[in-house]
């Protein structure tokens, strides 16, 4: 309710106050005012009556006067003459003097004679009593004698007004010769001239002799009984006031009555009506006045200043401020309110400052995360690949172990700074989902063959099941998905002791072009209690504080896992049973290629731990059986950073390829010029390069740069044919979709994300030259040891791997060894041989022969030391040329030996022996 | 197979290999190991071997016949000269090729041939013969 309807309301609640007051007041005041004021009128009306019907007995006493003193009546007193009665008795004399009846008597009371009119005025003797009036009141005449007497009397005939005097002479000496009365009837002719005469409604009634005031109303009675008088108000309009007339004898004969109307009570109340409208109206007027007063001097002000505020709070906009008018209170309050304003400005100010400040550090939280990120990872990757480097060469079974060990501690490390960097990345709101094409059954499959290993170990079941109804070509973030899935299955197995890990799929939802999964792991575990579960998901905690000590972990997995999910647009929740087990939940939409939608398998199956080994060895077995060529591509290594350069060079050598390396764009590009690329020489096709690893980050000529140049020059030089397009392979720090773009369009073939591992290596390679064998590439995991004397049959005919464990007392460890230091001393020895030979020199071939035999001797290379003896003789035959002549069969007996010991140790063969120049190339060739 | 040497407590032998051949090194070196030997050190030539021998105390020298830069008889010699190293036990690594001009050679001083390829029994009963003391002249193998 506004002020303006509140002083409204409580202006007419005042006004009705007022009213009500003055109402009762002059209800009081006023009309008792008035009231009195009619008394004091009815009094005097009544007055009025009373001496109205007194002068009528004075009018009858002054009318007697004329015959009581009179010689006529005096003379006819005496003797009663006709003559008087003649002349004075004549008819309408009563009339004339408007009496009822004149009565003469004499001196001692006795009639003598009268008239008395009747109903019709006509004279008639008077009655008897008037007759005999002496006889029933002498007192009557004896009170006369002096004066005239006056009395009201009544007859039988009424109340009659009675006046007697002794008759005298005109002189007025006596003495009084009789009386003479006079009398008036109080009749209705009587009441009425007495009506006209005081202007009055006026009536005059008998009371009767007996108990007079019975009949009378009892409101009047005792005003009548004690005063004579008395009033009665009949009504609104009519007021009554009454007087008691006595007789003679002082007993109420007549009641006369008058009946006025009570104007001035009507004045009275009128006048208060008007009193009091004129109240209302002035009270109204006041509270007009009052209430414009207040509205113009307040209400506006207050309304406008309310309006102002309310303005400013709704647009916030804390810059403006309120006009200030007057000094009073509403001044005071616009200046106040215009100070919290300031303050409130300020405030703002302030906060967006310390914002800017905290998006700065934001900025370069970030900044320094993706910095930190890249040089935390580049040293690690270094120590993870030379570490696989060396892994590839050894043999030594303690040194072995020692590698394993600094590469999976390597390994550990970088997944921790991953799982720390994602801690930080999420809280910092930069964690990036990708967008591409994966496949659910073999992303899951794939997640799930690691872990298999470790549930295997404790004697647990992995069971994986995908239902049908979930697609399989799905886009999303398989890579996240993978943490996911290896986060939840990794906890699963490491809290469960016994029984089985489960992860089962099902597809909740499917619509035009999404589709949500649902993925539950459950276990089989030493589950949780009720309390534990609520702190799941928030980071750096475990289910309590002895779980670190037992199981290790970071306690970051399930919050990033929970990030990451929230993330794919769902959710994830947990379940527990403290001895019986634990299922975790989750749910993501992801798109789906509806094009590729067709009704996929249902996946039921136990994941057996495929040992890498296992899979590989057979694979190997079966690529070198068929024999791929081993070629060894020429690659040129571009990038800024050693370490980058002595891993991807290690790789490569390793896997027989030959590596050129440059240090930045313009390096990489005069070694292109030298190889030929540019120059469409014809023979230049031998010595180009067959594939460029580019680091994308290099300073001054960055890789998308250096690309483009290359492009741009090659078909420059084509000159209409078609241009030796060189692969170049962008290595980056950061492969996202965008990036993608810009290597595509930059002329780059493919990309590899850092650190680059051997897998990513070998799948990059095998995607540019599909013509080659993976072995051909380079094999994946050197660590694949069969049992040397399990293969002894391969080397049939080449090696005596029996022979050979006889002569190491049967230990593979001792046999291994020696055909380790043999794999690596043969091509030294080799070329020494070879140099010795195109020397012509026959002393140092005889030695370099003698060498090698007894090398091959050493492994019971039989046939191949023999060949190698016959060199040894034809030198110090000096007979060169018949060297010549057995030399490439030698070669090739050589390379089918170092082919086998190759194989038996899992080892790649020495890139001098591969390499294109290589006389044993030839070997190879077939 | 690999009984150690009685005798002598294998740990406390300190061997020398000397051969130009890697291989060749390992394959006495490994069976060495088997016997128990742990003191073990590898010359690839004469003029190391030398060097060897003057810094480390050596109870053996196991020595290829034919090598790029000195041969085997000749480090055998020099040794035989030096009074410091010409009591050391000395085994000679020979093909069957050069048997006869090895046995010759051997004459004078401790020492003993093992035709290659030879296998552990005969290098570990050579070993003991040789760290027994008893030069030996013995053409059975």
């Amino acid at each position: 309710m506004t002020l303006r309807i509140k002083t409204l309301l409580q202006s007419l609640v005042a006004i009705c106050a007022l009213f009500a007051a003055m109402h009762l007041l002059f209800s009081n005041l006023i009309i008792e005012g008035f009231l009195k004021l009619e008394q004091e009128s009815i009094q005097t009306d009544i007055t009025r009556a009373e001496k109205v019907f007194q002068d009528e007995s004075e009018h009858v006493e002054q009318k007697s006067g004329d015959w009581a003193q009179w010689d006529d009546a005096y003379q006819f007193a005496k003797d009663g003459n006709k003559a008087f009665i003649e002349s004075n008795f004549v008819g309408g004399a009563l009339a004339n003097m408007q009496l009822e009846f004149i009565v003469i008597y004499n001196a001692k009371g006795k009639y003598v004679s009268g008239i008395q009119a009747d109903e019709n005025h006509a004279h008639i003797k008077p009655s008897p009593e008037l007759i005999a009036l002496h006889d029933s009141r002498p007192e009557l005449f004896s009170a006369s004698s002096e004066k005239p007497i006056r009395a009201g009397v009544n007859f039988p005939w009424g109340y009659s007004i009675l006046v007697l005097r002794q008759i005298l002479r005109s002189d007025g000496s006596g003495p009084h010769t009789g009386y003479l009365l006079f009398g008036r009837i109080v009749q209705p002719g009587l009441v009425s001239s007495l009506a006209d005469q005081a202007q009055l409604n006026l009536t005059i009634s008998a009371l009767p002799a007996e108990r007079p005031f019975d009949q009378i109303d009892s409101a009047v009675k005792e005003d009548l009984a004690s005063k004579g008088r008395g009033t009665r108000i009949i009504s609104d309009e009519i007021i009554e006031g009454y007087s008691v007339i006595r007789d003679v004898e002082q007993r109420p004969s007549l009641l006369m009555r008058v009946r006025v109307p009570r104007s001035i009570v009507k004045q009275g109340y009128k006048t208060q009506n008007s009193v009091l409208f004129a109240l209302a109206v002035a009270g109204l007027g006041f509270a007009l006045i009052s209430l414009l007063t207040l509205e113009w001097g307040l209400l506006r002000r207050l309304m406008l200043m309310t309006r102002a505020v309310q303005q400013i709070a709704a647009k916030r906009a804390v810059s403006e401020r309120l006009q200030v008018k007057g000094s009073d209170e509403l001044g005071v309050l616009a200046n106040e309110i215009n100070r919290m304003l300031d303050s409130l400005e300020q405030a703002e100010a302030e906060i967006r400052a310390a914002q800017r400040v905290a998006e700065e550090a934001a900025a370069a939280k970030s900044l320094f995360l993706a910095n930190m990120s890249h040089e935390l990872r580049t040293p690690i990757n270094g120590i993870v690949g030379m570490a696989q480097v060396m892994l590839n060469v050894e043999t030594s079974k303690p040194r072995l172990e020692s590698l394993n060990i600094i590469k999976s501690s390597g390994k550990a490390l970088l997944e921790l700074i991953n799982i720390l960097l994602d801690q930080a990345k999420g809280e910092a709101g930069k964690l990036e989902l990708e967008n591409i094409p994966f496949e659910l059954r073999a992303l899951c499959l794939e997640t799930l063959m690691p872990l298999a290993i470790k549930a295997h170990e404790k004697g647990l079941r992995l069971h994986l099941a995908v239902s049908g109804d979930c697609p399989e070509h799905l886009v999303g973030d398989p890579l996240r998905l993978r943490q996911i899935f290896t986060n939840l299955v990794g906890n699963a197995i490491k809290f469960t002791e016994r029984g089985a890990v489960s992860v089962v799929v099902n597809c909740l939802r499917l619509d035009d072009s999404t589709c949500a999964l649902r993925a539950e792991v459950v276990d089989t575990g030493i589950g949780m209690k009720a309390e534990t579960l609520s702190k799941l998901f928030t980071p750096f905690t475990q289910a309590d504080s002895s779980t670190s000590r037992r199981f290790g972990g970071t306690g970051l997995g399930l919050s990033i896992s929970k990030t990451l999910v929230e993330m794919m647009g769902g959710s994830i929740a947990v379940e527990s049973v403290e001895g019986s087990g634990t299922t975790f939940r989750f749910d993501v939409s992801l798109a789906y290629d509806r094009q590729r939608a067709t009704s996929a398998d249902v996946l039921d199956i136990d994941v057996q731990p495929i040992l890498e080994q296992d899979i590989l060895g057979a694979q190997q077995m079966a690529q070198l059986e068929v024999s791929a060529v081993d070629v060894g591509l020429r690659v040129l290594v571009a990038d800024d950073t050693k370490i980058n350069q002595t891993v991807a060079r290690a790789l490569l050598e390793q896997w027989g390829h030959k590596v050129t390396l440059a240090n930045n764009g313009r390096e990489a590009l005069s070694a292109l010029e030298k190889a030929g690329h540019f120059s469409r020489e014809p023979g230049a096709v031998d010595r180009m390069f067959d594939l460029v690893l580019m680091d994308v980050q290099m300073p001054e000529l960055d890789g998308n740069e250096t690309s483009k140049i290359i492009r741009n020059r090659e078909a420059e030089s084509s000159r209409g044919v078609s241009a030796p397009h060189v692969p170049i392979v962008a290595i980056t720090a950061h492969a996202t979709a965008r990036d993608a773009d810009t290597f595509v369009r930059d002329g780059m073939d493919a990309c590899l994300e850092k650190p680059v591992d051997h897998e990513k290596l070998l799948r990059t390679l095998q995607k540019l030259f599909p013509h080659l064998g993976q072995a051909a590439l380079g094999s994946v995991s050197a660590n694949a040891k069969k049992s040397i004397r399990a293969q002894s049959h391969r080397a049939f005919g080449v090696i005596d791997i029996s022979e050979l464990f006889e002569r190491f007392a049967e230990d593979e460890d001792i046999v291994r060894d020696v055909l380790g230091v043999f794999f690596e001393e043969v091509p030294e020895l080799a070329a020494t041989l070879e140099a010795a030979i195109d020397r012509f020199d026959a002393g140092e071939i005889a030695r370099a022969a003698h060498a090698l035999k007894g090398s091959l001797a050493n492994i019971s290379a039989g046939p191949c030391a023999r060949q190698c003896a016959c060199i040894d003789e034809l030198a110090k035959l000096d007979t060169l040329q018949q060297i010549q002549d057995i030399l490439p069969s030698f070669r090739k007996e050589l390379v089918r030996v170092m082919r086998i010991v190759s194989r038996l140790l899992g080892r790649p063969l020495p890139g001098s022996m591969a390499a294109e120049e290589s006389p044993y190339r030839e070997g190879l060739r077939e | 197979m690999g009984e150690p040497i009685d005798d002598f407590n294998a740990a406390q032998v300190s061997v020398l290999i000397v051969d130009d051949v890697p291989s060749a090194r390992r394959v006495v070196c490994r069976l060495l190991q088997k016997l128990g030997v742990q003191n073990i050190r590898e010359a690839c030539g004469g003029e190391e071997a030398l060097k060897v021998l003057d810094q480390h105390a050596t109870n053996l020298v196991i020595c290829d016949w034919q090598m790029p830069d000195m041969q085997g008889i000749d480090l055998l010699s020099k040794l035989r000269e030096d009074s410091r190293f010409s009591a050391i036990p000395f085994i000679m690594i020979t093909s069957n090729v050069e048997r006869d001009n090895v046995v010759a050679a051997l004459n004078g001083g401790a020492s003993d041939f093992i035709l290659k390829p030879f296998n552990f029994e005969t290098l570990s009963s050579k070993i003991k013969k040789a760290l027994k003391g008893a030069p030996v002249n013995d053409s059975k193998n």
